[in-house]
């Protein structure tokens, strides 16, 4: 009994002790795809992570507090996204989430968040229906319906191209991106002249798409996907001697894509929610000369830009309220106004009642084996009504458009399912007669 | 008609590189009745072993100016992936030879997964570029005015893999080691019992296999122009799936399966949005593999045992 006693002494003084050496450390998990396909989006958001911590932690933390992140894998992929979640979740030393970065992912794993009630701030989902339906998720930059609506435009009005390809991945990003491009593509009197799907782990090889796509002669590819399958398509188009240019969305938006494509990637399109254009501001100039001084030169990219300012924009929301998980939630849905937002090197980040985030898009070109803004972009006006759009979450009108689509497509379902079920009742049928005879 | 063509070299061209590594989990079972699943893996060890060997020489990033550097590559690649082979055969299975064929399989999928985190780690977690030769892309000739291109690309690649099935054909058929591998696949004691050393068949066959298996990755890695550690699989499941259409065990029943599935694969990346057009369902090339394998289903229900496999009750 007496050595129960001593133990338990020794235990007490041991809790006591522990806190009075330093105050507890604030962890923060960040989940994205660190090995994979997408690797090198994640790469390049533990870099945007890493930088800012290390700032707040040299300026002596948050309220005296150390802040320390630590890197989760969901390797691009829904069903690890779900585990690592609910890993993230379930631990009750982290008190927010930054992530997750592809779409499907995020999808996948904002339930968890939800019932475990932990936020999460995702610095590269831009699905319409990323946040919405929870109140525990958010995001610092736009939404597919805007993005999609741009890249239209931007070709129509700018590029002043008739006929397009689109070539999208068969996930939540790529395929909600095209479906909204489509819309707008429609009203903007844009020619589909094709439209094919990848898997992303599935179809390697892209021969036959961009052969089906050189017969019908389009102007321009429009890549809905991501970076490493974007790189090949730009390549082969290049091989098959496919004068056709390439506009990709944000997913193909990394230096990886360049490395990839070499002289291919020159002269392609990318909507981008940022570009390290150091001219033009102060604030992207300091952000940028401090990223290549951590990391050997290296340019960062928009996905470091927005790690970063998702990284600081928890920082100013802990400093406020502390790390209670549902505090936390709290002050990010506070920040619902220009007024209020996280200023950062990637404009003003505030949400409207989603959790969605109001921010312009870029169009970035490669040049010279470089990212730089390209020299036209949508002009003001244009813009605006994108952005005014988006800023009222513009669901009831886009909810409705999606409906409207949907509903045609399953008519046409119907029919082809029906045919496609009868083709092989046939089938079946024959068999089964044959097979006794034989 | 110009199309189409395109389409038809592409599946011969992808219908070569499966075939190659069909051929593989072919020879495996055919002796010990096991279905290597690593072996998709020893293909993408092939393909990284040759990446190590360009980014080697690639100091100054022109590559692509020097053939010979791809001629060195592939042969080194090769013969270090002979050498995996014969590590994971000696390390994985040899211990497991007299366990149940269950266990056998499950190491097999360990081995499978051990392979690619491993390339992860040691190469790169995420793509890596594998830029093809600048002759590889030279025009031996077009036909329909240009619009389709035979290239040297197509030509090395038919010329490498009918080699190495002649090879293949002249291994089995023609020498010593390949009367004693057709004994142990005909009855591997009865062998034993005749003075075959067993434990050697099988060794050669995994290193024979490897190396085929290499140069077929190191062919689709510049066909594709782009490595990546987890590739190993969606190739290694469609060339397994060309061994069971051919008949698993059966050495050209896995060419044959192997062309197939890749002329289906062109053809269904092709076509498959004209068809969605016709029958009024939305259709396109993502279905890709669920056509070829579909494919290998509806032969497999016609004929049980492959299209060229024996008729073996004991079928895994």
């Amino acid at each position: 009994m007496r050595q129960y006693l001593f133990v338990l002494i020794a235990l007490v003084t041991l809790c006591f002790s522990a806190p009075a050496q330093e105050k507890e450390t604030i962890k923060i998990a960040v989940c994205g795809p660190f090995t994979g396909g997408g690797a090198d989006f994640g790469r390049m958001i533990a870099k945007g992570v890493d930088l800012k911590v290390k700032e707040i932690n040299a300026a002596g933390g948050i309220n005296g507090q150390k802040v320390e992140w630590e890197q989760l894998d969901d390797a691009s992929d829904p069903n690890q996204a779900s585990t690592i979640a609910q890993k993230a979740a379930d631990n009750n030393k982290y008190c927010s989430v930054i992530g997750h970065f592809n779409s499907t992912c995020s999808l996948a794993a904002k339930p968890i968040y939800r019932r475990a009630g932990i936020v999460s701030l995702s610095p590269g989902s831009t699905n319409v229906d990323v946040c919405q339906g929870s109140d525990w998720f958010f995001r610092n930059l736009y939404r597919d319906d805007f993005q999609g609506q741009y890249v239209a435009s931007y070709i129509a009005k700018i590029l002043k191209l008739k006929k397009v390809a689109v070539i999208y991945d068969n996930d939540d990003y790529g395929k909600g991106l095209k479906n909204h491009f489509k819309n707008e593509a429609k009203n903007l009197g844009l020619e589909l002249v094709a439209e094919e799907a990848y898997n992303r782990d599935g179809n390697l090889d892209f021969n036959g798409i961009v052969t089906k796509i050189k017969s019908k002669k389009p102007d321009i590819v429009f890549v809905s996907g991501l970076y490493s399958e974007a790189a090949k398509i730009a390549k082969l188009l290049g091989r098959k001697k496919v004068k056709a240019g390439v506009i990709g969305g944000d997913g193909v938006f990394s230096p990886k894509f360049i490395e990839l494509a070499k002289d291919a990637a020159e002269g392609t399109f990318i909507i981008t929610p940022y570009v390290n254009d150091v001219s033009s501001s102060s604030k992207i100039a300091e952000f940028s000369k401090k990223f290549k001084a951590a990391n050997k030169g290296e340019e960062p990219d928009a996905w470091a830009a927005l790690s970063y300012d998702a990284m600081g924009t928890l920082a100013q929301v802990i400093a406020k309220v502390g790390t209670d998980r549902k505090a936390i939630r709290q002050g990010l849905a506070a920040i619902r106004s220009e007024n209020e937002a996280y200023d950062g090197v990637t404009g003003l980040t505030y949400f409207d009642k989603n959790g969605d985030c109001v921010k312009p898009a870029i169009v970035a070109t490669v040049t010279d084996g470089k990212f730089a803004k390209a020299k036209k972009q949508l002009s003001g006006s244009v813009e605006e009504d994108g952005h005014a759009g988006h800023n009222h979450g513009d669901h009831d009108g886009h909810d409705h458009g999606d409906h409207t689509g949907h509903d045609h497509g399953e008519k046409k379902q119907g029919n082809g399912l029906l045919i496609l079920i009868g083709i092989i009742a046939v089938v079946i049928l024959i068999l089964v007669i044959k097979k006794p005879k034989s | 008609m110009s199309t189409f063509l395109d389409h038809l070299l592409n599946g011969l061209l992808l219908g070569g590189i499966f075939a190659l590594i069909a051929v593989g989990y072919s020879l495996v079972y055919g002796i010990i009745k096991l279905i290597n699943f690593a072996h998709g893996e020893v293909a993408m060890f092939g393909a990284f072993f040759a990446f190590f060997i360009f980014s080697m020489f690639d100091v100054d990033g022109d590559l692509k100016d020097h053939p010979w550097i791809y001629v060195l590559a592939m042969v080194v690649s090769i013969f270090v992936t002979m050498g995996l082979g014969w590590l994971l055969e000696f390390l994985a299975y040899r211990p497991l030879r007299k366990a149940s064929r269950l266990s056998a399989l499950i190491t097999a999928i360990g081995a499978s997964l051990l392979l690619q985190y491993l390339a992860a780690v040691i190469w790169s977690p995420s793509v890596v570029s594998f830029e093809a030769p600048e002759v590889f892309y030279y025009e031996l000739f077009s036909v329909m005015d240009g619009d389709v291109l035979f290239e040297v690309k197509h030509l090395v690649v038919f010329m490498l893999v009918s080699f190495c099935l002649t090879l293949l054909w002249w291994v089995v058929e023609k020498t010593r080691m390949g009367k004693a591998m057709r004994a142990c696949s005909q009855d591997a004691d009865a062998a034993a019992l005749m003075g075959i050393n067993i434990n050697r068949v099988v060794a050669f066959t995994f290193i024979f296999g490897s190396a085929m298996a290499a140069l077929s990755g190191v062919l689709y890695g510049l066909h594709l122009e782009q490595v990546r550690y987890n590739m190993g699989i969606q190739i290694g499941i469609v060339a397994f799936a060309a061994a069971v259409l051919g008949g698993i065990g059966s050495i050209p029943g896995a060419v044959l399966g192997g062309f197939v599935i890749g002329f289906t694969q062109a053809m269904a990346s092709g076509y498959l949005s004209d068809l969605g057009d016709f029958i009024g369902h939305p259709l396109n090339s993502g279905y890709t593999e669920a056509v070829a394998f579909m494919i290998m289903i509806l032969c497999l229900i016609v004929k049980p045992n492959g299209l060229l496999g024996k008729g073996d009750a004991d079928r895994a």
